[in-house]
């Protein structure tokens, strides 16, 4: 039984300081944001999302387009594969759990947290959205779902990369610094988008493309990723995104079967 | 058997950390693993669990290879390993998740009781002494599971007077239990009392190896009148097995005749002693022996 073992994880991050600051400080920029555009100061920007998208979830487009689930993904995913580094407890759990399972656990807290996640902001979307304009008009159940399963899948994704990282370097911060500077590194460079090679050089377009591709008739992506050359059918990109995966699955598992704690 | 290792050799960046290894523990034991820092004590003991792969030899533990998930071993590490945002009550808990166990809040009030840790449970663990990290890890180590083979690393860091007192007796209680242990340290007349058997680690290698008795007399400081003296040696001398030494005015005999022995010869060659002084048997003497820096 694995549940014992995502016991264990959950306690371990649940009670970690940062994650509720970052979970504050994400309903505090989305309220920040609310009022920024309920006062029509940021309406030029916004307005044409808004538009294209179903006013009752209105903000949760608008939180998925801040870039801060890049910060909640990496920060988090660095967090769950290092912390036993960081604690010195990492031997004392492989002796307690065995390797494979101590692994198992983190992969799928970081999922259950990444789903937990989504749900934070839908429902925090959905609330600052009737608060913006109150009138459900065009609710449609299978297109929030695909959202949800969109935002699901592009923070997992990222998140997964950054416990790659983590289990290879041993360190949240190294972890933390590189991830953050790969996924968002491009949009730091001056003229960075100019640069259309940088895209392949940058994690963030991956996840984004393989994520993209899933739900590509969803509006209002467009405007909120990279990547809006995904031109490849639904199961192309789900072998894409299960590659991806495995590939990272792979790399943590094989570290963590392998690796010397001495 | 608990342990048997067969030849071990680790080696990190050519240079021979475990140089050939063999090593046994059987149930029962309290068994002491002596060295300098880079002996190789530490290396070896994270071999046995698993944590380090040897570079060749064979190791089974319980008949496994190390790091099995079905053998009731128990670890203490020489680093405090507590996570310092959670209390006592947690990391408890955490550690018996990681371990596949349920733990109830009242075995939690029980564990934390018997560790003298019973007003600390909602305390979180970085604002602890050492003392007290070490006497956690301890019941995380030995009381959220069944444990039947204890492997502790350097026992006694950070531990006050009162501390060494209580891991002293509760080594012994847990080994009347029929918990087996493991252990290495630094601090050998610490522990010297409590342990069955020991191994000296010297450059990767184990030097010297045995059980030990720790009321066990190495021999005794015989004094008698100055006109005896010479008489008395030469007596001893032509016993068989025994080794005597006499040096300024002092008999010091390396003998396996208990005292009641020593007295009966004594009487019988009509020698009254001023004074008797039995020598116990000190594991750091050994220790020092081996090492060569006696």
């Amino acid at each position: 039984m694995m549940l014992n073992y995502i016991r264990a994880e959950w306690i371990k991050i649940i009670k970690t300081r940062f994650l509720w600051i970052l979970l504050g400080m994400y309903t505090l920029i989305f309220i920040l944001l609310f009022y920024q555009f309920t006062l029509n100061e940021g309406a030029n920007v916004i307005e044409p999302l808004l538009k294209n998208s179903i006013n009752l979830y209105s903000f949760f487009i608008i939180m998925y387009s801040a870039f801060l689930n890049i910060i909640f993904a990496v920060t988090l995913g660095s967090h769950i594969a290092a912390n036993d580094y960081s604690y010195n407890t990492i031997q004392t759990n492989i002796q307690l759990s065995g390797r494979y399972r101590l692994f198992i656990s983190k992969l799928l807290v970081m999922l259950i947290l990444v789903v937990l996640f989504v749900f934070f902001i839908a429902l925090i979307g959905i609330l600052l959205g009737l608060i913006h304009e109150p009138i459900v008009s065009m609710f449609s159940l299978s297109d929030f779902l695909k959202r949800l399963a969109f935002g699901i899948t592009s923070t997992y994704l990222m998140g997964l990369f950054a416990m790659t990282v983590a289990t290879i370097f041993k360190s949240t911060s190294r972890s933390n610094i590189i991830c953050i500077i790969l996924f968002l590194g491009q949009s730091l460079l001056p003229y960075g988008s100019h640069m259309k090679y940088l895209h392949y050089l940058n994690p963030y377009f991956y996840v984004s493309y393989f994520a993209e591709g899933l739900f590509s008739n969803l509006k209002g992506l467009s405007n909120i990723t990279v990547s809006t050359i995904n031109t490849l059918n639904f199961s192309q990109n789900i072998m894409l995104i299960v590659g991806y995966c495995l590939v990272c699955f792979a790399i943590q598992f094989l570290i963590f079967n392998r690796r010397e704690y001495s | 058997m608990i342990i048997n290792a067969q030849n071990i050799i680790k080696n990190y960046k050519n240079k021979a950390v475990l140089n050939g290894i063999n090593f046994k523990v059987n149930e029962g034991e309290i068994h002491a693993i002596l060295g300098k820092n880079g002996a190789g004590k530490s290396t070896f003991i994270k071999v046995s669990l698993g944590l380090i792969f040897p570079t060749s030899g064979e190791i089974a533990v319980y008949g496994e290879k190390p790091g099995h998930k079905n053998t009731k071993i128990g670890y203490l590490s020489e680093n405090i390993t507590l996570y310092p945002h959670l209390t006592a009550k947690e990391n408890l808990k955490v550690a018996a998740y990681t371990a596949d166990e349920k733990i109830s809040d009242s075995r939690i009030s029980d564990i934390l009781e018997r560790m003298s840790l019973n007003n600390l449970g909602n305390k979180k663990s970085i604002e602890f002494s050492l003392g007290m990290k070490r006497r956690l890890q301890l019941a995380m180590a030995t009381m959220i599971k069944e444990v039947d083979f204890l492997i502790l690393d350097e026992p006694t860091n950070g531990l006050d007077i009162n501390g060494l007192i209580w891991l002293k007796s509760y080594l012994k209680e847990l080994n009347k239990k029929g918990v087996s242990i493991l252990l290495a340290s630094h601090s050998i007349l610490d522990l010297q009392e409590s342990i069955t058997n020991y191994s000296i680690f010297e450059n990767g290698i184990i030097a010297k190896e045995g059980k030990w008795i720790n009321d066990q007399s190495q021999g005794f400081e015989i004094k008698v009148d100055k006109n005896d003296e010479i008489r008395l040696v030469n007596i001893l001398k032509h016993i068989p097995k025994q080794i005597v030494n006499y040096d300024k005015a002092k008999i010091i005999l390396n003998t396996e005749m208990n005292f009641k022995e020593i007295n009966q010869l004594l009487f019988k060659e009509n020698i009254i002693p001023e004074n008797i002084t039995i020598i116990k048997n000190s594991l750091e003497k050994v220790y020092l022996e081996t090492i060569g820096e006696l």
